[in-house]
């Protein structure tokens, strides 16, 4: 908003098929994550009549317009963004919580999308679960998709078909978060890991985000963990960030619970190290 | 042994699976079966169609035919198994 030249952002829609697998809480943070790099940057829930995005941000006390009254014209673009209360790149254009998902056609998204392209080095949008108009909606203006999954039977096969559709409207291949990783579980062979689900969908990977507390508790204040430099889960979220900007970052190296004794037995020679493999950003602008 | 080995995470050495492996198992054969759109009903139509149609020229084992989706590296592939009994033609089938 400040910049006036015009700029050609990217329009990254973040999706899952399935619920609560975390998509809200992605969208916050690579949003954060991005603004903290300098880039420009505007979040759209478009989960309309389910608006989260703001509490999760913990802007839901600012909010007078949404993007319903932006595609119906009863306010100017601008006053449904809300500027984050820490980072002054940083806006959210909320959901309409009182209105249904027809009330935005394809069409308006993708009008939507174009004009803040021009103001906005990138646009993130969080899309609803399910693979109906909602989603239909969230994907009509992207340029690319980003599809979070967690380690898990339902949200992987919910993942796989929201891939399917995806290429099916002609987008390019989406990149996958997989979210909500126990290292112990996975450890014990009780949980599917990264490279499983990786395998299983067959896309390519742009990061992992261990289970992590700092999320609930930054969650419950409003503030994304992303900009918590001693939280795990928000390395790997400024880690996928870093990727989007086109940067080479190696994949985050999950260790268990006792850590301690694993690196303890692998200096003494026990117990394969893995060494983290990197992950190329690609799709720079 | 069982002390020793929750210690050092060697415990899925002595199990024949973990969950993950069964999820992953799982996983990708319900995915075949969901990117081809196929119900069990319609492969089992498949199935005696390919038995009627090799039936008129072959000796065909129609008991041990077996169909599958499964999935390759380079793709999901159709693979029918088509037993055939030496009493017949004597022609070779390929599967």
């Amino acid at each position: 908003m400040e910049q006036q030249q015009e700029v050609n952002g990217r329009v990254i829609t973040i999706t899952s098929g399935k619920g609560g697998v975390g998509k809200t809480t992605t969208t916050a943070n690579l949003g954060a994550a991005l603004a903290a790099r300098g880039r420009s940057v505007v979040l759209l829930d478009a989960d309309i009549g389910l608006r989260n995005l703001d509490i999760v941000l913990g802007l839901e006390n600012r909010i007078v317009y949404d993007i319903v009254d932006v595609v119906e014209g009863r306010c100017r673009l601008r006053q449904a963004m809300i500027r984050d209360k820490r980072l002054n790149n940083l806006y959210l254009i909320p959901a309409a919580q009182t209105r249904d998902k027809e009330a935005v056609s394809p069409q308006q998204m993708r009008a939507l999308c174009e004009e803040l392209r021009r103001q906005f080095d990138f646009i993130l949008i969080d899309s609803p679960a399910g693979i109906e108009q909602g989603f239909r909606n969230a994907i009509a203006g992207a340029d690319e998709v980003i599809v979070v999954t967690n380690p898990e039977v339902s949200s992987v096969r919910d993942a796989d078909r929201i891939v399917g559709l995806v290429e099916a409207a002609e987008l390019p291949v989406p990149r996958l978060i997989v979210n909500r990783i126990d290292p112990e579980l996975v450890r014990r062979g009780d949980m599917m890991s990264v490279e499983d689900v990786t395998e299983i969908l067959s896309i390519p990977l742009i990061g992992l985000v261990p289970d992590d507390e700092t999320i609930i508790t930054a969650t419950n204040r409003g503030e994304p963990v992303a900009l918590d430099p001693l939280s795990r889960a928000g390395q790997a979220f400024r880690d996928i960030a870093a990727r989007l900007l086109g940067e080479d970052v190696p994949l985050m190296v999950l260790e268990a619970p006792d850590g301690t004794w694993r690196r303890l037995l692998r200096a003494l020679g026990f117990g394969g190290s893995r060494q983290g493999q990197t992950v190329r950003g690609g799709g720079a602008s | 042994m069982g002390l020793l080995d929750s210690l050092f995470g060697r415990r899925n050495a002595h199990r024949p699976q973990g969950s993950a492996q069964v999820a992953k198992q799982r996983l990708v054969e319900v995915l075949v079966y969901d990117h081809v759109k196929l119900t069990p009903d319609v492969m089992e139509a498949i199935r005696d169609d390919i038995c009627r149609i090799l039936s008129r020229h072959l000796d065909v084992d129609v008991d041990r035919l077996e169909i599958n989706i499964l999935r390759t590296e380079r793709g999901d592939r159709f693979v029918a198994n088509v037993p055939v009994r030496r009493s017949g033609t004597g022609a070779r089938v390929r599967r």
